[in-house]
């Protein structure tokens, strides 16, 4: 019989969906770990396809664009993946937390950061700790912007879990961000998230350990310092590359589902053109232009492993701001020691190189990811703090498409809010209308001063009662996780849909 | 990669073809468990168990088979529907609108998981003809909405939703002239 299942469910002409390959390698090292398997990252292919999914994911309206307009604060597929919410917003946390958390006074020291666990608040499914962060080095803690000023909006920890003996598994935070820091730089705030699908173990001393201090930075990007004009010039002195220059690279699957193989140019040149900024270390040794395509071909600095920098790349006529992003990035690497030794860019729908002749090459200086330092910290924290949920009890009535019902109790945290509604007809009959209905219906809170604060995802589960055929609907129990954190004091009005329950 | 490839590999390099699996399908699978589990991290335990899963018992399917995609999607259906259990014994599960159909979804689903009566349905759902067929196996096999099954096969969505009640009673004749109950 599974045979059969599975034919005629593989046999389903289904959407592709893409995944980026953070996402595929980060299934790939829990997969591993769970089958037992001795592994290490796979390093040719999967880079060719780092960047290709990256382009795919992020930047693929570009691509389909072909050209997309471009400002002096040029927006690459980078920082867009920096301000894609990678980062969750806990605006206001931070003097909330400080309020009414627990006072906590744990600390730990590592790669010359100290990191200070200081208050820790949350309800029964959610807690956040703040924490206090110092470089004692003096470094800064951020990227440093053209302008000479630090860039430090997003930073948080790349790896983040929890642990207790009361917890059957390792559960992870959900983000950091930046609450606040100095003038220099050299400290700030931190809140870590964690969210429970069971109850917070109360009373419970829990393991937490961070690691990889990371940052998404917003900065803008830069030409590499040839002048416009130079470019194309550069390109005029090479004739139209013949076939046995290039070597198959490795492939990747196009958006439409195909595999498409990549080429490199091999790297074998006298042109050695530095890269600015986040390239910083990587050159150009070589230019090619091949049935419309362009090649850009370089080395990598010796102690690269990340081809993810050189996705940050384009041709841009300062002109008209007119953008020609790449199409594919190829990397080789050393077996040895795994590191990048020389990368190739591949842009297409080169129609003549005049469309090149004011264009300069343009590097983003944001980073998806930049790893600011490797360090650990490990902090024992007991989960005493006093619960911040409020309970209120109401009676507002519903029609849930044509079942009546009533909003019967409402629960509000600062991290997230649970309606209960008790249906008038508690029959099975109304189900699919009544949840349909919930799930439609935005869950917000309006605060005092008329803002609303969204959900970040809402959900609805069923509460039966009775057994068999007298089994009947007791509630409905909708919840969601705030966006931010919301100190309870300012909320005036919990929404549902058109319903609307004051909390003052 | 073709699949057949990527079985060879799983059964000869399971670090590469677990590795090629993962590629080439963890949005697919990731998509499906997403229909019946909201919390990432249950979403992203189930994805990662679907693929051990499918690894530990990758000899049962012939590396010139082509149901790797098939394989995987029962398997993740299945890792997601237990996990999506034992959550609501727990009281805290996100209950889905696919899911909300006891009286013709789960009754499917029962019918497949029971092996004899499990291949009577699927032989009678291979009687239905298309777009019965396929609309069926969307919406009760991969939980897909009606709306998006109907962007799918370009039909309207009250279309998909007929198709699916008569789909289920046509099924429950033949069914129930083959001797077996739904």
């Amino acid at each position: 019989m599974n045979n059969e299942l599975y034919g005629l469910l593989g046999e389903l002409d289904l959407p592709e969906h893409s995944s980026s390959q953070q996402q595929i390698d980060h299934m790939y090292h829990l997969v591993m770990e769970k089958a037992g398997l001795p592994h290490k990252r796979q390093p040719r292919r999967p880079k060719t396809l780092l960047l290709i999914a990256a382009i795919v994911t992020t930047g693929l309206l570009a691509l389909a664009a072909g050209y997309f307009s471009a400002s002096d604060a040029f927006r690459g597929h980078l920082n867009e993946q920096g301000a894609g919410g990678e980062v969750i917003s806990l605006s206001g946390a931070s003097a909330l937390v400080d309020r009414s958390g627990k006072v906590l006074d744990v600390s730990a020291i590592s790669d010359n950061i100290e990191i200070s666990a200081r208050a820790i608040a949350g309800d029964d499914s959610v807690f956040v700790v703040l924490f206090d962060i110092e470089d004692m080095a003096g470094r800064t803690l951020g990227l440093l912007q053209q302008d000479g000023t630090v860039s430090k909006d997003q930073l948080y920890f790349g790896k983040t879990s929890l642990s207790s003996p009361a917890i059957d598994e390792v559960v992870r935070g959900s983000g950091v961000s930046v609450m606040d820091s100095s003038a220099d730089g050299s400290s700030g705030t931190l809140l870590l998230r964690v969210e429970f699908n069971d109850p917070v173990p109360m009373g419970e001393t829990v393991r937490i350990d961070l690691s990889q201090l990371l940052q998404y930075a917003d900065l803008p990007g830069r030409d590499v310092g040839l002048k416009p004009g130079e470019l194309y010039s550069l390109l005029s002195q090479f004739p139209e590359a013949a076939e046995e220059d290039f070597r198959e690279s490795g492939y990747y699957i196009s958006p439409d589902g195909r595999e498409e193989t990549t080429y490199a140019l091999e790297a074998d040149s006298t042109l050695s053109i530095p890269l600015p900024g986040p390239l910083e270390g990587y050159t150009i040794t070589n230019f090619a232009v091949r049935h419309g395509k362009l090649y850009l071909c370089g080395y990598a600095p010796p102690d690269s492993n990340s081809s993810v920098h050189l996705g940050g790349m384009a041709i841009v006529n300062p002109q008209t701001s007119e953008v020609w992003d790449r199409k594919s990035i190829s990397s080789s690497y050393s077996d040895a020691t795994d590191t990048m030794q020389s990368w190739s860019i591949r842009f297409e729908d080169l129609e003549s190189l005049e469309q090149l002749r004011d264009c300069v090459l343009y590097v983003e200086y944001g980073m998806g990811m930049h790893l600011l330092s490797d360090g650990a910290w490990r902090f024992d924290v007991t989960l005493d703090y006093q619960n911040a949920t409020r309970y209120y009890k109401t009676n507002l009535a519903l029609d849930m498409y044509g079942n009546r019902g009533a909003v019967t109790s409402i629960q509000v945290s600062p991290f997230r809010m649970q309606v209960v509604v008790v249906p008038e007809d508690s029959g099975l009959d109304g189900i699919n209308d009544s949840m349909d209905y919930l799930m439609d219906q935005p869950l917000q809170l309006q605060l005092k001063d008329g803002s609303l604060v969204e959900a970040s995802s809402k959900s609805a589960h069923v509460d039966f009662q009775g057994e068999g055929e007298s089994e009947t609907v007791r509630s409905y129990v909708v919840a969601s996780a705030l966006d931010a954190v919301v100190d309870p004091d300012l909320i005036e009005y919990v929404l549902l849909g058109d319903a609307r329950y004051s909390v003052q | 990669m073709e699949d057949s490839k990527i079985i060879l590999l799983m059964q000869n390099r399971p670090d590469k073809g677990l590795y090629e699996a993962i590629t080439k399908y963890n949005g697919l699978v990731t998509a499906v468990i997403s229909r019946i589990l909201r919390d990432r991290q249950d979403i992203e335990e189930c994805v990662s168990d679907t693929f051990v899963r499918v690894w530990q018992h990758i000899d049962n399917l012939r590396s010139d088979s082509s149901s790797l995609k098939g394989y995987l999607l029962c398997t993740a259906r299945t890792v997601a529907l237990n996990r999506y259990k034992q959550l609501v014994r727990h009281g805290a599960v996100s209950l889905e609108e696919q899911l909300t159909e006891p009286e013709s979804g789960e009754n499917l689903e029962q019918q497949v998981l029971a092996e004899e009566d499990g291949r009577e349905l699927l032989q009678a759902i291979d009687q239905l003809g298309e777009p019965d067929r396929e609309i069926i196996l969307r919406r009760y096999f991969l939980f897909e909405p009606p709306g998006d099954i109907a962007q799918r096969l370009g039909m309207d969505p009250v279309q998909v939703k007929n198709k699916l009640y008569r789909g289920k009673e046509k099924l429950r004749r033949i069914l129930t002239e083959r001797g077996v109950a739904l």
